[in-house]
């Protein structure tokens, strides 16, 4: 039961902070972040987490469209960010084609003392969404798919977001 | 993707002057990249000053450009933003690249060259 809007927050009652759908583009997703870092400054009680949750958001997002969203246009996202006891929780939610098997380790791609040639220009994403988030949780059922991970707030590395001015073109 | 091109004596100096280098314009940079670069036969930096999020494509992107330049040439990076830098050194990429903190002081770097 949610509740009622006039109570005061007890911090173990989830906040919606952000509650959306877009469209599965690297556009789209791209336009969703830059607004995100604006919308987050207001309403995240840790403003130094900013830089970590938008990078988590544009793995996962994009990932939606690369591979969920594969050969099926018109696909949309639902995302949800909540906050309760220190923690920013993450929901996405998408109807494109389930991850089979395990999520991926996300090991990083890079070999010590790789040639130039041998570098990797991918791979990077679900090592960088394991390394900044807790619970990262996936399931697929009745055609939804939904992943959900957690940012401690608290320990989440300061890193300032870009700033809202200077992301934003005129 | 807006980029443009200095020459200083054999350095060629890239600045990316848009916000952000993600998956919506990763294949943009590295052809732009590409076309910059194709008649530079010394140091190439790449000025990020004023990008202030890159994506693990954006970081692909930044990889391919460097493999572009041809013969092992590491590609040079100056003034990384704090988020910028958090991808680097998470992704261990920036034991990859010469990073200076600013286009001048790496322009002064006279070490950097091959």
């Amino acid at each position: 039961m949610p509740a009622p809007p006039n109570d005061p927050p007890d911090g173990l009652t989830p906040v919606v902070l952000v509650d959306q759908q877009l469209e599965a583009s690297f556009d789209s997703v791209s336009a969703a972040l830059t607004d995100l870092e604006c919308q987050l400054l207001t309403v995240l009680p840790a403003p130094d987490a900013i830089g970590t949750v938008l990078l988590v958001l544009g793995e996962a997002l994009n990932n939606v469209v690369e591979h969920a969203y594969r050969g099926l246009p018109g696909g949309r996202i639902d995302l949800r960010l909540s906050q309760a006891s220190g923690d920013l929780r993450i929901d996405i939610r998408d109807r494109g084609h389930p991850i089979l098997g395990a999520l991926p380790e996300g090991r990083n791609p890079l070999q010590d003392g790789a040639a130039v040639e041998d570098l990797p220009e991918g791979g990077f994403g679900w090592s960088l969404i394991r390394m900044l988030t807790r619970d990262l949780r996936y399931d697929s059922r009745d055609g939804q798919n939904h992943l959900t991970c957690t940012i401690p707030l608290d320990a989440a590395t300061p890193v300032p977001g870009p700033s809202c001015s200077s992301g934003h073109k005129a | 993707m807006d980029l443009s091109k200095q020459t200083h004596g054999d350095v060629v100096v890239i600045t990316a002057a848009d916000p952000r280098i993600d998956a919506a314009v990763a294949i943009e940079f590295k052809d732009r990249m590409r076309d910059l670069t194709a008649d530079a036969d010394g140091r190439v930096i790449l000025d990020l000053e004023q990008v202030n999020f890159i994506d693990s494509s954006g970081l692909g992107a930044i990889v391919a450009a460097m493999k572009q330049l041809g013969g092992g040439k590491r590609l040079e990076l100056a003034a990384l933003s704090p988020l910028v830098d958090k991808v680097f050194r998470l992704t261990r990429m920036d034991s990859v690249f010469v990073i200076h903190d600013t286009t001048a002081t790496g322009l002064g770097d006279a070490s950097a060259a091959e």
